[in-house]
């Protein structure tokens, strides 16, 4: 009888008010993280695909993967670009994000797609920015295909453990900027990688070089988001790669044989900088420019829109971050 | 093998009840890791009956919250950056080499630490008492007192089985030091087949015959220089060499290798005090690099709680830990380190 009174006392004044207490504070977890940390951090993929599912903004978007993160300085290319890199990702999450931007009619800029060599590859990069998006159409099925989908993703609180460093890292990366510089979206690097790490990183590099691969469903979305907005102008863009990228990569002749044929569409234009002559200090690895490269790039990009007459007006003089 | 020789020795008698045999070496809490628990307590244990008892359920419920903070929440944080920076150690300088050292130091203790006391815990919840296995390590004087409050029953374990039928302390100068070095010899080579092992066993033994050989010495020392008039400064420095100590001896553990332990210190003694911030923070950024300073200072923060976690106000302090384990833990598949040995 005595037992029984100690474990219905145990119950009634630990367990069950220790679980009333944790399922509060999941909740206010949830909410705080939503309002004041994962929405208001514009450089993480989360807040970035809120912005496209729910943007009225005529603006030009750029999709890409942490190249595209890496590389565009929207302040520097037009007053009304917005960076939409996310780290990680391949096609199949840009395929996504172009399917919100097509289907708004009111919006007629162009998109800049960045394109990687590996751009077909199936990744999806950080599960933290879809979790947010879970009800969502696209979102859910894109981990369930992958085997990546939890049931405690539905769970207030307790489906962002785990991922608060994900959002923390971009937020507090976005607020204090101690090695990047952050730009409407755009999340750029500060720091040049010293000599004899980079020199690894080369090494690394040409003992495995890159290759050339396409995923021909992948390939039939890209090309229905071109014909679905004839009005509107896409550009694929190639930022700079390290010269030691090229260097054995396999089958590049096809890579541009494939390029070419895209840059043959009326409403696509196809904008290399390959950037083999470029020095180490402009990059943090071999596929990816730091702060000082992103500036060179940008000009250049800049530069090569403006002679297609591809700025509106009201997009004012760049300026530098 | 303690049960089989404390049996062939006639300390123990053999268990003839299958069940209760069955269950003591399958008993989940100590089954992978330890603590490493002798037959003559916890075979009688079992054959008590067990009754619900409140209060050591809720001491359980303590302990357990606390080896998972230990685990998921220090452990797993400073992982990110060690093994950042031990998987490439050529890559980093002095600071984040001596920084990821420091931090391994910390992690092991609090991955090894943390499983005991989950596995302490779950015992309690169920009416069981195992040993306690750590003893604030970290706080030890000298390297002889760590070995007394680090992995205690291990070190019971090689004193009983290894050191003392080697002939303990009861043979001659030489002959005892030399039983001291060979049972951290074997103790190292229990870790692993690995040369890091053998050095980081070899290392502690060095360091327990250095500390018995220099004893008087350093105590003529001590007296002739009359130190005793600022004991707290010299207590804090001792904590302080042996920590130091100590963590030279986790380099060889956690390194993948001799020639990757002899790259950390070569990083460390060339002395390169170049900051890079990216690389102060081995390339992860400020927010893991902050947690893993404030995970450190809230371990620092917990000595303040009793020794056996039997803590009054055990609701606030069960749901502060889950917060703080939802919060900043890390989740994932990371093992538990001494899983592998």
């Amino acid at each position: 009888m005595e037992e029984r009174k100690q474990a219905l006392r145990f119950f009634s004044n630990h367990l069950l008010p220790y679980l009333v207490i944790i399922f509060l504070i999941c909740l206010g977890l949830d909410f705080g993280m939503r309002r004041y940390v994962i929405f208001k951090t514009p450089i993480h993929g989360a807040s970035k695909i809120k912005r496209v599912v729910e943007g009225t903004r005529e603006e030009i978007a750029i999709f890409g993967s942490s190249r595209a993160l890496g590389s565009y300085i929207p302040d520097s290319l037009a007053s009304s670009a917005y960076n939409y890199g996310i780290n990680g990702i391949g096609y199949e999450v840009i395929d996504i994000l172009l399917k919100y931007e097509t289907v708004r009619m009111d919006n007629s800029s162009p998109i800049i797609i960045n394109f990687d060599y590996n751009m077909f590859r199936a990744e999806i990069g950080d599960l933290n920015n879809y979790i947010p998006h879970l009800n969502r159409p696209g979102f859910r099925k894109l981990l369930q295909d992958r085997n990546a989908w939890k049931v405690w993703y539905r769970l207030p609180g307790i489906r962002f453990f785990n991922s608060y460093d994900s959002y923390f890292k971009d937020y507090i990366n976005a607020k204090v900027g101690l090695t990047k510089v952050v730009s409407k979206g755009a999340s750029l690097e500060k720091n040049v990688i010293p000599e004899a790490t980079f020199l690894k990183l080369v090494e690394r590099r040409l003992k495995h070089p890159a290759e050339w691969k396409v995923d021909s469903i992948q390939e039939a979305r890209l090309i229905t988001h071109f014909d679905t907005r004839p009005d509107r102008k896409f550009y694929l863009v190639i930022a700079p790669y390290h010269w030691s990228y090229y260097q054995g990569f396999k089958g590049m002749d096809a890579a541009q044989a494939w390029l070419d044929e895209i840059d043959r569409r009326k409403n696509v234009d196809v904008i290399k900088v390959a950037g083999r002559d470029w020095p180490d200090s402009l990059f943090v690895n071999t596929t990816h420019i730091n702060l000082k490269g992103a500036q060179k790039f940008t000009a250049i990009v800049r530069l090569a829109l403006e002679k297609r007459n591809q700025f509106h007006p009201k997009d004012v003089h760049p300026s530098s971050p | 093998m303690s049960y089989t020789i404390d049996v062939y020795n006639g300390k123990v008698a053999p268990e003839k009840h299958f069940g209760i045999f069955a269950l003591f070496v399958s008993f989940w809490p100590q089954l992978v890791a330890g603590p490493i628990e002798r037959s003559g307590r916890l075979l009688p244990q079992f054959r008590e009956k067990q009754h619900f008892d409140r209060q050591r359920v809720i001491w359980g419920m303590n302990r357990m919250a606390f080896g998972f903070f230990e685990k998921v929440v220090v452990a797993d944080r400073l992982a990110i950056y060690v093994n950042e920076v031990y998987s490439n150690p050529e890559g980093f300088s002095t600071i984040p080499l001596i920084l990821a050292s420091v931090f391994f130091a910390f992690q092991i203790y609090c991955d090894f630490s943390g499983y005991t006391n989950i596995a302490l815990g779950a015992a309690s919840i169920m009416g069981f008492k195992l040993v306690d296995n750590f003893n604030r390590p970290y706080l030890s004087r000298s390297v002889g007192e760590f070995w007394r409050r680090w992995h205690i029953s291990l070190s019971t374990w090689f004193r009983d089985y290894v050191y003392i039928p080697l002939g303990g302390n009861r043979v001659v100068g030489w002959r005892w030091h030399y039983n001291l070095f060979i049972t951290f010899l074997v103790s190292g080579l229990w870790h692993g087949a690995d040369w890091t092992f053998v050095v980081w066993g070899a290392l502690h033994g060095g360091y327990i015959v250095w500390e018995k050989i220099s004893e008087k010495p350093r105590q003529r020392l001590y007296r002739g220089l009359s130190l005793q008039k600022v004991s707290g400064l010299v207590k804090v420095s001792q904590v302080l060499i042996t920590f130091g100590l100590v963590t030279i001896g986790w380099i060889f553990f956690r390194a993948d290798g001799m020639e990757d332990a002899i790259a950390i210190f070569n990083g460390i003694f060339k002395m390169d005090l170049s900051i890079n911030t990216s690389m102060l923070m081995a390339y992860q950024g400020p927010y893991n690099f902050g947690l893993s300073i404030l995970v450190i200072a809230l371990l620092a923060f917990s000595s303040l709680l009793p020794k056996d976690l039997r803590i009054k106000h055990s609701l606030l302090f069960v749901v502060l830990v889950t917060g703080l384990i939802l919060m900043i833990g890390k989740g994932g598949e990371a093992s538990f380190i001494y899983f592998q040995f």
